[in-house]
């Protein structure tokens, strides 16, 4: 074989192998996460408790602004295109069938995801590389203590719960603004709105989006974690570590996402599409 | 014996290379180790806790081999020994109390109210009570390294690892922290290892010292012995002082 087929062979095997090795190892690191949490004493698990609460108000609590603003614009948009476009086809019903399909099923899980990773997620790889590099996570080790209880645990806990949490309040601030919208284009009262929204959301849209928050939370944690983790011994690398956090963490949100649909599409078409 | 190496070697990446360092530090016991910059010393204190595996050679630590203990054998293990980092290695996010109070809550073993009290204790004899409500980003570097040592001795360890506790300290702080050092020896009754570059400093303060040169011990035994023989290491330090005071001279 000649050295240049060599080099392609190489090349193509890690362009496969990749991929498949830092999932592996994503997957590796959240299990033992988990496992971190077993034979560990009350105390430690008060502290990690601690700890958690206020990763909740430094990644969670700061980004609730940026995520009802955002919801509120993208509810007030949806609804007037909706109206625009479908309303004299279809009547108003159908419109708020369609509202709910896109800002529970699609729109909020995705959005909200995005404005996590880009964040929080960079929050959570900075703060892990910073300990890296300072030796906090060997000054840990040192103690007896599993850096991936005391440090990660707390940090991806708050991710995911924090995202299940935003993506509600999402879904809040995008019914506030079509409300508004429909109050001002159609003249509708907002009790009218609120009941055909209530009955356009069905338990399914519910449980989708409340597992696409569970999903998302837990991409973006473990891909921050991960990517901060892998930091070595020196600053410069933490920028680029935050960077390929983000960009990682946001392309495996699109992905799962791309499988929910995917897999709702085929396997519950009868459920989710045609009734919805 | 409180620490002991065999035959260790170390070939690894971005590490100094060591081979065949071989030593035994009895209970009770301040060992220096000497070296210059870059030598390897914070990395010979890495593979004494376990942070760095050795390539050959055995590392037994309180009697323990640290190459057979993995998950909780090693975490109980690492609980009985107290490790200062160069610069303190503290969590910045945490005040200094915090910070010391750490090892307690995952050792466990005391109430809540007894962890309190040693977690002052030790703040106490470090003198940082004053600084006990600050957060660790905010101190001076003396300060994080007594900060540190607090944190240090606060499970109890029977034995003290201290990596550079003198570096960057101006005289008077780097004379305190050699009292300070000599004092919670007396007070825990741990076995003390110290690394550094400043020999002056430490050769009085040793019960032995070895010096770490080219990868291995090119000395080791009690501090006026290793003074008065021929170590490499002592006699470039004391050629280079007495060149540089020569020239002094002719300035």
């Amino acid at each position: 074989m000649s050295a240049a087929l060599a080099q392609s062979v190489g090349r193509l095997g890690r362009l496969v192998l990749g991929p498949v090795v830092t999932i592996t190892s994503i997957a590796h690191l959240v299990a033992a996460t988990a496992a971190s949490v077993w034979r560990q004493r009350a105390s430690s698990q008060q502290l990690v408790l601690r700890e958690t609460v206020r990763q909740v108000r430094a990644v969670g609590v700061q980004t609730l602004p940026s995520v009802t603003q955002l919801g509120f614009l993208v509810g007030m948009i949806a609804a007037m295109q909706m109206i625009n476009l479908l309303a004299e086809f279809t009547g108003t019903a159908k419109v708020w069938n369609l509202l709910v399909l896109v800002i529970f099923r699609e729109v909020a899980p995705l959005l909200t995801a995005i404005i996590v990773a880009g964040r929080s997620g960079t929050v959570v790889a900075a703060d892990l590389a910073n300990m890296v590099v300072a030796e906090e996570l060997d000054a840990l080790e040192t103690m007896g203590i599993n850096p991936l209880h005391y440090a990660v645990l707390p940090r991806a806990a708050a991710l995911v719960v924090s995202t299940l949490a935003l993506i509600f309040y999402f879904v809040a601030a995008a019914l506030a603004g079509a409300a508004i919208v429909s109050r001002l284009s159609l003249s509708l009262p907002f009790s009218f709105f609120a009941t055909n929204i209530l009955q356009s959301v069905s338990a399914s849209d519910v449980a989708i989006f409340t597992l696409k928050g569970a999903v998302f939370g837990l991409v973006i944690a473990s891909v921050a974690a991960w990517q901060g983790l892998a930091v070595e011994r020196s600053r410069d690398e933490i920028p680029r570590a935050v960077s390929r956090a983000t960009f990682q963490s946001l392309a495996a949100c699109v992905l799962c996402n791309s499988l929910f649909s995917l897999f709702l599409y085929f396997k519950l078409s009868h459920l989710y599409y045609i009734t919805g | 014996m409180s620490l002991e190496l065999a035959h260790v070697s170390l070939d690894a990446p971005g590490a100094p290379r060591f081979q065949d360092l071989s030593v035994s530090v009895e209970p009770r016991e301040i060992f220096v180790v000497l070296g210059a910059n870059g030598c390897g010393k914070s990395t010979f204190l890495r593979l004494c806790i376990g942070l760095l595996a050795p390539t050959s050679g055995a590392v037994r630590v309180l009697g323990e081999p640290l190459d057979a203990l993995r998950g909780p054998a090693l975490e109980k293990l690492r609980r009985q020994v107290g490790y200062v980092f160069q610069e303190g290695a503290l969590l910045e996010s945490l005040t200094v109390r915090e910070n010391a109070a750490l090892p307690l809550a995952y050792a466990g073993g005391l109430t809540a109210a007894a962890r309190r009290e040693r977690v002052e204790q030790c703040l106490a004899l470090v003198g940082m009570t004053e600084d006990a409500g600050k957060r660790a980003s905010g101190l001076s570097l003396g300060k994080r390294k007594r900060a540190a040592m607090a944190r240090a001795i606060v499970a109890r360890p029977r034995l003290l690892l201290l990596d550079d506790p003198t570096s960057g300290l101006d005289s008077l702080q780097a004379y305190e922290t050699v009292a300070l050092i000599r004092s919670l020896r007396r007070e825990t009754g741990a076995t003390v290892v110290v690394v550094s570059n400043d020999a002056t400093r430490f050769l009085k303060s040793a019960d032995r010292v070895a010096i770490l040169y080219k990868g291995t011990f090119s000395s080791v035994g009690k501090a006026y012995d290793v003074m008065n023989g021929q170590d490499p290491w002592l006699s470039e330090v004391f050629d280079t002082i007495l060149k540089a005071e020569s020239r002094e001279g002719e300035y």
